[in-house]
């Protein structure tokens, strides 16, 4: 129903948190993964996650930080499983310094891998789907690269707000050949960053994760913050044939936090 | 502690189960409400099809009745506050809830500036607007008392900047949903999510009466004239009713239980936030 059986898709960072979500979910639609993470242990994890409830995936070890890597694994995927249907740019870093500490390595390293290394791994993906007659692109962005406030690292924000401004562009000029490119921008979620909030709130105030997490979702108009199968939920809408004519579009899944 | 949606489960594997849901379709006698109310017939929802025209709501009713699903035609007019909470009502009464509510109700205008009557800015606003406005309020009382639901709204791209939009108190109506539509999510969060589609170029009877004339009229086939009327599209093709139907149905998804407050454009491409 969802067209997402038989298809491959290749999900960027799908180690751990939302691209790990993301491929579970791929997978439970039907589709070949291919698990690419800079992490081989964690990326030998999620496959065998995704094969323990009956689907299919394969890790790819890179480094986003690396052109060359980039291109590599994209020809080892494709080598592989013979194309590439779906993409998922998952793969991103989060920044630690505020405003006035940042230094030029923390805006390169940032930059380099959330704006760089989506780009490089969107056109050489789009390079194969041009070939192959079309395909869809998932980016990941962020609520924090459309203003959100509680937003900490300058660069991981101008680094998300690259991503949305790059889908926009690269949505109309792929148009052509049948591939529809969009992006997700999710809100808080259960992962990484977020978790490590709930768990410091929980250890500071001697709470539960959940109690932890109620008051940390307070201010969310759902008052709640995603789950990475939320996000893995309108990954995989984008990817489904429900969407086929939404290309350009950066979504926010994030509670009612944002709008455009 | 309120309990978000507490009167659906969340469904992990990410099916799209709308068993035991009933979803309340206003202009359900034009090609994109029918289209809604066939395909969230088919995702397993009671459905309440609703429109101006006895003959067309009960057309959808027979079409959706025809594959299986379950359907009741509610013949209604929308203009009036009134008319809006007493199609809930009936509604309700109908089938003992309300779960979702897609306000699909809308009327085109043609009419370019230095043209514009007064009777025309109101019919707009009446239709586009403040029936959405009203049947999203009678369904918000529903839905509160018994735990949450979704409503999904349709604006057009008109109302985002679209730079081929003609009619000004149309644009002006369909900009005024998306703005309701966010204030709606933020003040009926946490129980009920508030969405809006936000359709480009759809080929409804008026759209595929006029690929008909421009076939004619060009001495073309219809393929022909369509792509022709569909090249400045960067994906190059209209929407379906179905297009529309597809992502309704997912915003009223357990998949979509974190999306509210957004407008979401299925175009094409055509536009981003605003503008083209």
């Amino acid at each position: 129903m969802t067209g997402l059986e038989g298809k491959v898709a290749l999900v960027t960072g799908a180690g751990a948190g939302i691209g790990r979500a993301i491929a579970l979910r791929l997978a439970a639609e039907g589709s070949r993964v291919a698990v690419a993470d800079v992490d081989g242990t964690q990326a030998a994890e999620s496959v065998a996650h995704v094969g323990a409830s009956g689907g299919k995936a394969e890790p790819f070890v890179f480094d986003l930080s690396s052109t060359d890597s980039i291109q590599d694994m994209v020809s080892a995927v494709i080598n592989r499983f013979e194309r590439i249907d779906v993409l998922v740019n998952n793969a991103g870093i989060n920044g630690a310094l505020p405003l006035l500490d940042v230094t030029p390595e923390e805006w390169d390293r940032v930059m380099g891998v959330n704006a760089r290394g989506t780009f490089f791994c969107l056109q050489a993906v789009a390079r194969h789907m041009k070939e192959s007659g079309g395909g869809r692109i998932v980016s990941l962005a962020s609520i924090a690269g459309k203003g959100f406030r509680r937003t900490s690292s300058l660069p991981y924000a101008t680094s998300k707000a690259a991503v949305i401004a790059m889908t926009r562009f690269a949505a109309l000029h792929l148009a052509p050949y049948n591939i529809n490119v969009n992006a997700i921008c999710p809100g808080p979620t259960r992962s990484d960053v977020f978790a490590g909030h709930a768990r410091k709130y929980a250890g500071d105030h001697s709470v539960g994760l959940e109690e932890a997490y109620r008051v940390l979702d307070e201010f969310i108009p759902l008052q709640r913050s995603n789950e990475p199968s939320d996000i893995a939920a309108m990954a995989a809408f984008l990817a489904s044939d429900d969407s086929r004519n939404i290309t350009g579009q950066s979504l926010n899944v994030d509670g009612g936090l944002t709008w455009d | 502690m309120k309990v978000p949606y507490a009167n659906v489960t969340v469904n992990q594997s990410g099916g799209r189960l709308l068993s035991g849901r009933v979803a309340l379709v206003t202009g359900a006698g034009g090609a994109i409400g029918r289209a809604v109310a066939r395909r969230l017939a088919a995702e397993g929802a009671a459905v309440a099809a609703a429109g101006r025209t006895e003959r067309a709501v009960e057309q959808t009713r027979s079409l959706v009745v025809a594959r299986g699903g379950t359907a009741f035609a509610f013949t209604a007019d929308l203009t009036s506050s009134t008319g809006c909470h007493e199609l809930v009502d009936q509604s309700t009464r109908r089938f003992g809830r309300l779960d979702i509510l897609v306000n699909c109700a809308g009327v085109h205008g043609e009419s370019p500036i230095d043209e514009v009557t007064e009777v025309e800015w109101d019919r707009l606003f009446a239709v586009n607007t403040k029936s959405m406005f009203f049947t999203l309020q009678a369904a918000a009382r529903v839905m509160l008392p018994a735990g949450g639901g979704r409503i999904v709204n349709f604006s057009s791209i008109a109302g985002r900047g679209f730079r081929r939009s003609v009619s000004a108190p149309y644009v002006g109506a369909k900009a005024a949903v998306i703005a309701i539509t966010r204030l709606a999510a933020l003040r009926l969060g946490p129980s009920i999510n508030v969405n809006c589609v936000v359709p480009g170029v759809t080929a409804n009877r008026e759209y595929e009466h006029r690929v008909r004339a421009r076939a004619s009229a060009g001495g073309v086939d219809e393929a022909t004239a369509r792509s022709a009327m569909e090249e400045f599209i960067p994906l190059h093709r209209s929407n379906t009713p179905d297009d529309v139907a597809g992502v309704v149905a997912f915003l009223v998804s357990d998949d979509a239980r974190n999306i509210t407050g957004q407008s979401i454009n299925v175009d094409g491409g055509l536009i981003y936030d605003a503008g083209y």
